[in-house]
């Protein structure tokens, strides 16, 4: 049966814009602080997380109380981000270390539509703060369960850099609206390592065993013939991040000539690219759930 | 409308890669989306859009239209013959 994602953060509303009213006025690091010993029972009780984090450090080669360290660590750094988008909400700036940028800069000068691919590693919605797209605008499909505040900011935040969302819907409306903006020469920006809103996947190799990504954001690429880019913004200290932007497609992807080796060619490149990050960064793995089995 | 009919399937049966589906097993009036018919999903419909306009030069951008224009095999062949540009 096909996992449907609520694609919400924790909290409600209310303690999300006190959260924003405090960072006003707090250093993220205060916050950090306190969060810390929130951590241990966030363990305990996230059992669903805590396994899956197990498993993952488990699959790199750790063992014995490392991984318990480990899962700590993965955790307090997903706190971090949490806060951190928070943190942009009500007004703090990051710094960004980039990498690859250049790539889709050229991109983005540029007439003609264009592909970015998220994923559920570092903190991805930071990529609209610091991404200046020029005369074309960023439509990032987004999941539809998020609260009201949350919406707000990220429309009000994002929404001045040229950013839309473009939430998921069961009329599969979001569908119509990706294939009239890159019609219009703008961006789509699109999450590619879970599966939602259909069960089709491609079977990749990624960190040792296969696994299931979306096949949707794939054929839609091959399908438009779309550059490609694969872009992660990793979190290095308090108030830096190193955004990683990549390409996908290549000219092997290029050369093959029908629809679906295109895009199962550039769902390969993709995991070959998530997993070098995520072994740069393997704190920043957020996905709380068997990977390998489930997708 | 019939030979338009008929070429609509063999075109969404290449598109869509329905392996063991043949054009006869489809049923013009039956639904493309959801669990009666032929089932198709989000991604599916991303690929008839495509194919409505790489074949028949129609672009459809509004969703709501959308939803109509692919209720079946049928409304969609009575869709193209009255819109296409190719």
């Amino acid at each position: 049966m096909e996992r449907q994602w609520s694609g919400r953060t924790d909290g409600g509303t209310r303690m999300q814009r006190w959260l924003i009213a405090i960072l006003r006025c707090t250093d993220v690091r205060v916050i950090y602080f306190f969060m810390a010993f929130a951590i241990p029972f966030y363990m305990i009780f996230n059992r669903q997380g805590y396994k899956a984090m197990r498993d993952f450090f488990v699959r790199r080669g750790d063992r014995g109380l490392r991984i318990v360290w480990h899962i700590y660590r993965n955790h307090f750094v997903f706190g971090e981000i949490i806060i951190d988008r928070f943190a942009v909400y009500a007004g703090r700036k990051f710094q960004f270390d980039n990498d690859g940028k250049e790539q889709i800069d050229d991109c983005f000068s540029k007439p003609g539509g264009l592909l970015m691919l998220s994923s559920h590693t570092g903190n991805y919605e930071l990529a609209g703060c610091t991404l200046i797209s020029g005369d074309k605008r960023v439509h990032a499909l987004v999941y539809a369960g998020e609260t009201e505040a949350i919406m707000e900011n990220r429309d009000r935040v994002l929404g001045s850099h040229s950013t839309v969302m473009i939430p998921v819907q069961s009329d599969m409306s979001h569908i119509f609206m990706m294939n009239a903006a890159i019609d219009e020469g703008d961006a789509v920006s699109m999450p590619a390592d879970r599966l939602f809103g259909s069960s089709k996947s491609f079977s990749c190799s990624f960190m040792g065993s296969d696994a299931k990504l979306p096949a949707g954001p794939f054929i839609f690429a091959s399908q438009k013939e779309l550059p490609v880019f694969a872009v992660f913004v990793m979190k290095k200290r308090a108030t830096r991040y190193h955004l990683i932007v990549r390409r996908v497609d290549d000219a092997n992807s290029a050369a093959e000539t029908s629809l679906r080796s295109r895009a199962a060619m550039l769902a390969r490149n993709y995991a070959s690219i998530l997993e070098n990050v995520v072994e740069q960064y393997p704190y920043q793995w957020f996905n709380y759930y068997d990977f390998w089995q489930d997708n | 409308m019939e030979e338009l009919i008929q070429k609509l399937k063999k075109e969404i049966i290449e598109v869509l890669n329905l392996e063991d589906i043949k054009p006869e097993d489809i049923d013009t009036n039956a639904p493309l989306f959801g669990d009666e018919g032929l089932g198709l999903d989000s991604i599916d419909a991303l690929e008839l859009i495509v194919l409505m306009e790489k074949n028949y030069g129609i672009k459809l951008q509004d969703p709501n239209q959308g939803k109509e224009i692919f209720k079946s095999i049928s409304v969609m062949a009575d869709y193209i013959s009255k819109n296409r540009t190719k």
